[in-house]
């Protein structure tokens, strides 16, 4: 209990300024997958659970077949996100924002210039932590044979 | 109540998790130039190719020949360098 108040994380050194002493910070994490047939992008908690309202991929975004998995689906999904993004932030005192990216389709691209450009400029300030989260396989179990066309 | 995942308890106590090492922290706002820093870490490590690489299953024999050219090209290159560094390095010194 006492160690606690030394630790890296509880320094009021690297309190968030923005916010007033009273209000403690509230993770939410926002879920990137960019595979090589769809984009989703999932809202969850800091526990993993999806919350309300959260969940747009491509298909959602009427894309169908290919272009699920293209950079404008992305893009649509990224700003139907931030949609949703700024109204928690909003609502929620203390909201703060975590990316993490799975995968390396065009999606993922699209996602990041949304961030960057006029689309994100009210999400930035909430963004707490970028992390990539593709899982990464060390020996692991045998992949599919070479695709020949 | 806000909700204390377990990945926060750990994170107080113990500070790694398996994506670690490729989590970025965003101060004030500045998120190009962490999504930045994230590429340069993704690119310096070679993660992209190497995913490429194991999506598809790879006979022994071509990954034994793969595996041996890229262990000489390191070596040679670093050797190059190594005698472009002392080169520079007696350069320096005057000679």
């Amino acid at each position: 209990m006492n160690g606690n108040n030394n630790n890296y994380y509880n320094n009021p050194l690297r309190r968030d300024l923005s916010l007033s002493k009273h209000v403690e910070v509230l993770n939410y994490r926002v879920h990137v997958a960019c595979t090589p047939n769809n984009t989703h992008i999932v809202m969850s908690d800091e526990r993993g659970q999806p919350i309300k309202n959260g969940c747009w991929t491509g298909g959602s975004c009427s894309f169908k077949g290919v272009n699920r998995s293209g950079y404008e689906a992305g893009y649509q999904c990224a700003v139907r996100a931030f949609e949703r993004i700024k109204q928690l932030a909003q609502e929620v005192p203390g909201a703060r924002f975590e990316f993490l990216f799975k995968g390396f389709g065009q999606g993922r691209d699209a996602v990041f210039k949304a961030l960057m450009t006029s689309e994100g400029d009210d999400v930035r300030p909430f963004v707490n932590r970028v992390t990539d989260n593709t899982p990464i396989k060390i020996g692991g179990t045998r992949a599919k044979k070479t695709r020949r066309l | 109540m806000p909700v204390k995942s377990l990945q926060s308890i750990v994170e107080s106590t113990i500070f790694s998790y398996t994506t670690s090492g490729r989590s970025f922290e965003v101060k004030g706002g500045n998120v190009a130039d962490i999504l930045n820093k994230l590429q340069y870490t993704l690119q310096r490590n070679r993660v992209v190719p190497e995913l490429r690489l194991a999506a598809r299953h790879e006979k022994k024999g071509y990954k034994r020949r793969r595996l041996s050219s890229e262990r000489w090209r390191k070596r040679f290159a670093h050797e190059v360098r190594k005698k472009v560094q002392l080169v520079n390095k007696i350069r320096a010194r005057g000679a």
